[in-house]
């Protein structure tokens, strides 16, 4: 599929006429690294796949007030991490439990996933990432999985790129430290 | 200022030199530190190698059904939300919630059934409570004589005469004790 600039896909939206094309090209640009941002934070192709599509209705609400002070994925990744750390906390709320204890049934969760088919390892990743508070999570995840720079993460989630290399060391050296039993 | 701070610099740097090192390390230390440090890299769980594949997948088709599930939804979501409402307590995660909310709904139901069910037992009222009655001011009489049902007064004329012939006894007496 070809790539469209944020600037061609803007420029489709604000038209009426092209606007639900536009759109379409947009989800179909951006849906993978999209969902798969979503789902490293809430594991579950249910919870992600419901995450997702509230994230791409409200970019269709609120795409024509984007204003381009940033890059349209920053923007996108700013919209899908608010979402999916409100379905956390709403999860949270809904199930009457801790955090501590949501995270353990998250990772017990993946047992019986049929979506998931990691090994040991990999599931044993998983619980040390969710063992992490949830900033150096999101900043583990988005470093490490998505290959991001420290200037995106840094302006995706609002911090200062000191403070997330310090935060990305300190995830890095946890995960460590719990895969190594040490 | 900057020429002063070299000199101070070069002579801390003299001072060092010329000052022994106070630090040892074991016998043959560095020629066994790289092995020691590559042992213990071979030693963790090689978690960049294992993440290479992605672990978690996604329906079959899902990618391609994705814009077009949200393109159902933004069209819906400009109609009353009311369906969608309804929509989504359709889901499983709803069931817990909706199931505990309508058995509150039937006790709540079942109680105030019973409640109307269990009618007060009337206070009895004494005969000067119903003589001071208001309720008797506004009693038409001829009415309830008109709801009383005719009957044979004439099989009662007879034995009434009979009655008052076996006793003995004068009409003239009743009239006066009237």
């Amino acid at each position: 599929m070809n790539e469209f600039s944020d600037k061609e896909l803007l420029e489709k939206f604000s038209a009426e006429s092209t606007k639900h094309y536009a759109f379409n090209l947009l989800v179909r640009q951006y849906q993978q690294r999209l969902y798969w941002h979503v789902r490293r934070i809430l594991l579950e192709h249910d919870d992600s796949n419901d995450v997702i599509q509230n994230v791409f209705i409200k970019v269709w609400n609120n795409l024509a007030n984007f204003r381009g002070d940033s890059q349209l994925f920053t923007w996108l990744y700013r919209i899908a991490t608010n979402e999916a750390i409100s379905f956390l906390k709403q999860k949270k709320r809904r199930a009457f439990v801790s955090f501590s204890d949501l995270e353990y049934e998250m990772a017990s969760g993946l047992d019986n996933d049929v979506l998931f088919t990691g090994d040991q390892i990999q599931k044993k990743l998983q619980e040390a990432i969710l063992k992490l508070p949830t900033q150096q999570r999101l900043v583990f995840n988005m470093k490490y999985f998505d290959g991001m720079k420290y200037e995106e993460i840094a302006e995706i989630l609002d911090l200062s790129i000191g403070g997330l290399k310090a935060t990305y060391h300190h995830a890095v050296k946890k995960i460590t430290k719990y895969l190594t039993g040490n | 200022m900057k020429i002063e701070e070299n000199s101070e610099e070069k002579a801390l740097k003299n001072l060092l030199n010329d000052a022994e090192n106070s630090f040892k390390v074991p016998d043959g230390y560095f020629e066994m530190l790289p092995s020691k440090i590559m042992d213990k890299i071979d030693s963790q769980p090689d978690f960049n190698k294992s993440t290479e594949v992605n672990p978690f997948s996604v329906p079959e088709g899902y990618f391609e059904k994705l814009p077009i599930q949200i393109a159902d939804r933004i069209s819906t979501s400009a109609k009353p939300s009311i369906p969608s409402f309804i929509a989504n307590l359709k889901r499983p995660r709803f069931a817990i919630p909706i199931g505990f909310a309508s058995l509150v709904l039937i006790a709540l139901v079942v109680l105030f059934s019973q409640k109307k069910l269990s009618v007060q037992p009337e206070k009895e009222i004494s005969y000067d409570e119903l003589e001071n009655s208001s309720y008797f001011d506004s009693f038409d009489e001829d009415l309830l004589l008109g709801m009383v049902p005719i009957q044979n007064t004439e099989a009662a004329d007879d034995s009434l005469e009979q009655y008052l012939l076996d006793n003995n006894i004068e009409i003239s007496q009743i009239e006066n004790e009237l």
